[in-house]
Order: structure tokens, then C-alpha cells, then sequence
């Protein structure tokens, strides 16, 4: 089993923690994850989605056709770079005209965009490695964690395309979670966007942080020792954020903030510092003492 | 679409100092890359009621929706609120219709950036793709970070690989995106 593994920007940029739990826990799991090289950014589809169609499909087309050209579909760690090539990849497999159009921009380059590969997120590749697969590579079950689970947006949605669960009451997260040991707390509101996307995160951050308080506020309530998430930029705005709230809305939210792969990497026994565990603004000491 | 006769329109127009229905705005908004579906929607505020915006901004996005139904072209693209929706896509989850108000939003968005109105946070984004090829470029910092995990310092990306760069920067020159957000370093 293999896959061209898509780095996006924020995980190879600013986590590589989560890039290195990847490449780990997927060797542990026997499946091959190769380098897509020359991948550039998805296009990010929150900024550039509302920039400019043609470019946000082109730049995509290329990404895709670059894992055509490695023979293998392509596995992605966000769930921005997943909603950018899976919608890519399904507008243009759907709309010739289109297609004609975006490879003549791609010809330019030498490229040429097919339609014979898919995109996976990597959820769901894990989920249909099935969960007897995952349980036994486990070394250290996470007993005792409770762990506040955020899907975050386009893991699930567009749910009549992706078609991997139920955006409103989805399960298949809290699954993955439980079957490392730990506890899938419930909270209000768990299913809210973490405010990142869409390009308001840069463009205004408080704004984004609003989003943020509201999840942050709520799984206190629950009493959650951590947030896990399955998107970098849902990870940086928790992770970022909640130093960035500090600042600006003089809130106190310790909440350590981790990425499925890590969680999983945990799982397996691997060692936290080379997840990127002590690597990240928010620390992950009180969790990783929990679980010893 | 409910018609109106010409001259009724013009006096309205010349009263509210606003302009309905542009044809090219509409056939924008039809053809921009998305499910959109505003002729569909009969304002029964299921997105509205479902958007997480709603909580921090005026924002109602069943109102854009009615909006982009008159063709409010200048209206919609001068709103600022059209930048504050995160694209979560609830609207698109609940409306019965298939409207996507989400993709009715974007449409505007992009026309918004055609006639040159695009924020500067994203114009400075937009840059750092031009340049690097990553919406988020990596840094020194992070360079020795990588190397600590035992990673390369420079992903194997448009980073690491130059001809790379140069077929992104040549997509983006072949579809117009650096005079769209003026102009690359």
C-alpha cells in the first residue's frame, strides 16, 4: 500500500513534529508514503478559493497531476489541502471543458492533468486500515486521557461529496480516538469551526479567535486534558491561539493541542519529543505525564 | 426571477441610488467554479440559522443570498462581512435547497477581487505564494527545527526543488494572478 504524501505548508513550515509522526506511524503500519517532489502549497482554498478560481484549480491540477505522474494517489495530513485537491480533482474529473481549460494553463509547464488519481485524507485511510490494524501496533494505551476531539470543516464537508461521515453527528474521529484507550469527551459546540479558514485568519485574527474562545470555553467545561485535531491550520489556531487570546482577550487556556498522528505516535510508544511534542507553543507535559 | 418592467427599475435605481441586476455580475455568479444556486433559495434562513459567524458578526448569510438574487453587485462588493465567513460550509449542510450560500459568497468574493477590491492581509498571502510557492514559507527557525526531527532542512517542495517555483510562478503569469493581486516582488 503506498501513497504520495502531500505536505501542504503548515506542517513541513511550522510543525514538522506532525510531519515526522506521520512518517513514522505509517512505516509502523506498513504502508509507503513517498515524497511528492516539487508539491507546492495545495492552493490553500480559504484565500485562494476566494481570490481566483482558475488559479486555485491550476495550481492544484499541477499537485495532481505531479501524483499521476508517481503512478499513486495522494494522502493528505489537512484538511485544507484535502478540500483543495479532492474538489480539484472532482471539478475537473466532472467538467471537460473545464479540464481543457486548466491543462492548456498547465501545458505552459509541461503538465498535464489526467483524472486517474485520487485524494485521500488521511482519517480515512487510517479508518479503513481498520481499527483491529491500529489497536495492535499499540505500546502505551492512552488510558485515563480525555481527549476533546475537533473534526474541524472539510474533513467532512462538502458531505455529499466526500462522503466519509456525517458532518452534524460524525463519529469516525472519536472512533480512531477510543481505539488508542483514550476518552472521547463530549462538549458544546463540537462541532464549530475552529475560525481559521477562509482566509480570516489572516485577515482578522481577533475574528478568528472569537471562533476559537468559543471551542476553548466549552471544552474546558468538559474538563479535557487535550484537543486532538486532524488539520494543521485547525492545530495552529488552537495552538497559536490560545497564546494569542492570552494576549488580546486576557483569557488563560491551556489546553495542549495535537494532531491525530501524534496521538497515534504516542499510542505506538514512540518517543514524545520526536512527535514534536515539546516543540509546540502550548506544552504538552501535563498530558504526557498523564498518560506514563 | 420575478420581472420588472425597465422603467420602474430605472426610477427605483435613480431614488435608491443603486443599481439591480447587472447582467455581467449575474453571469458571473453563475458561471464562478462552485454549487451555487441562489435562484433556488426560498429565505428560509436555515443557514443563517446554522452559521457560527452570526455569533460575533452581522452576518446573515440568507441575506447575501437575496442580495445576489437582485444582482446587488456594488452592495455585496463593498461589504466587508463577505470576508468574515470562515467557508465552514454549514450553510451548504443545511439548506434543503442546495443553494451553498458558501459558494454564492465566494462568487462574490471573486468578483469583489476582479474589480481590485482585495485585503491587504491577502494580497500579502497571495505574495508569498508568487515568491515561494507555499502560502506559509519556511524560515530559519524552522529550518533548524526540521532538522532536529531528522527531516531535511528544505521540504521536498517548490522549496527544495527551483524548476519547481518556476512552473508555479509560470501557472500563475499564464492565468493573470499576479496583475490580479498586483504584481509579484
Amino acid at each position: 500500500m503506498k501513497y504520495a504524501l502531500f505536505l501542504g505548508c503548515v506542517v513541513p513550515n511550522r510543525y514538522p513534529g506532525i510531519e515526522a509522526a506521520t512518517r513514522e506511524v505509517f512505516k509502523q503500519l506498513n504502508v509507503t508514503l513517498l515524497d511528492l517532489e516539487g508539491a507546492s502549497c495545495c492552493p490553500a482554498p480559504g484565500v485562494l478559493g476566494s481570490l481566483d478560481a482558475r488559479t486555485w484549480l491550476a495550481i492544484g491540477a499541477r499537485n495532481l497531476a505531479l501524483a499521476e505522474s508517481l503512478g499513486c494517489d495522494i494522502l493528505t495530513i489537512c484538511n485544507g489541502c484535502f478540500e483543495s485537491l479532492f474538489e480539484t480533482n472532482r471539478v475537473l474529473r466532472e467538467d471537460t471543458k473545464l479540464r481543457g481549460e486548466i491543462n492548456n494553463v498547465l501545458a505552459n509547464v509541461g503538465h498535464k492533468y489526467m483524472g486517474t488519481g485520487a485524494v485521500h485524507h488521511f482519517v480515512k485511510v487510517l479508518y479503513d486500515l481498520g481499527i483491529d490494524r491500529i489497536r495492535r501496533s499499540i505500546r502505551k494505551p492512552l488510558n485515563g486521557l480525555n481527549v476533546a476531539v475537533h473534526y474541524g470543516c472539510h474533513l467532512l464537508s462538502p458531505s455529499r461529496t466526500k462522503r466519509i461521515d456525517d458532518p452534524i453527528r460524525p463519529k469516525i474521529l472519536d472512533v480512531l480516538v477510543e481505539a488508542l484507550g483514550a476518552r472521547s469527551v463530549d462538549y458544546q459546540n463540537k462541532m464549530l469551526c475552529c475560525g481559521a479558514g477562509g482566509g480570516v485568519r489572516s485577515a482578522f485574527l481577533e475574528l478568528s479567535l472569537q471562533f476559537t474562545r468559543e471551542k476553548l470555553k466549552a471544552i474546558k467545561e468538559a474538563n479535557a486534558d487535550c484537543i486532538a485535531d486532524v488539520c494543521p491550520f485547525c492545530h495552529l489556531q488552537f495552538d497559536r491561539g490560545q497564546t494569542e487570546i492570552k494576549r488580546l482577550f486576557e483569557e488563560d487556556f491551556r489546553f495542549p493541542v495535537i494532531h491525530y498522528s501524534q496521538l497515534l505516535g504516542l499510542a505506538m510508544g514512540l518517543n514524545p519529543e520526536n512527535l514534536g511534542l515539546y516543540a509546540q507553543e502550548i506544552p504538552c507535559d501535563s498530558m504526557i505525564e498523564k498518560i506514563k | 426571477m420575478i420581472k420588472v418592467e425597465k422603467e420602474s427599475l430605472e426610477n427605483l435605481e435613480k431614488i435608491v441610488n443603486i443599481q439591480f441586476n447587472i447582467p455581467q455580475f449575474m453571469s458571473d455568479l453563475h458561471r464562478s467554479v462552485g454549487d451555487q444556486k441562489p435562484g433556488y433559495c426560498h429565505q428560509c434562513a436555515k443557514c443563517t440559522s446554522g452559521c457560527p459567524a452570526t455569533l460575533f458578526v452581522e452576518f446573515q448569510p440568507h441575506e447575501i443570498v437575496s442580495m445576489a438574487r437582485l444582482g446587488l453587485r456594488d452592495q455585496l462588493v463593498n461589504l466587508k462581512i463577505i470576508w468574515n465567513c470562515t467557508t465552514c460550509m454549514r450553510c451548504k449542510e443545511v439548506c434543503p435547497e442546495d443553494v451553498s450560500p458558501v459558494d454564492v459568497i465566494r462568487g462574490i468574493r471573486r468578483t469583489a477581487v476582479k474589480m481590485g477590491q482585495v485585503l491587504d492581509a491577502h494580497k500579502a498571502a497571495a505574495n508569498l505564494l508568487l515568491t515561494t510557492g507555499h502560502l506559509v514559507p519556511i524560515n530559519e527557525k524552522f529550518m533548524a527545527l526540521r532538522e532536529k526531527f531528522g527531516l531535511a532542512p528544505l521540504p521536498p517542495t517548490t522549496h527544495m526543488f527551483p524548476n519547481a517555483l518556476k512552473e508555479v510562478k509560470e501557472i500563475m503569469s499564464a492565468t493573470g494572478f499576479d496583475k490580479l493581486i498586483g504584481g509579484a516582488k
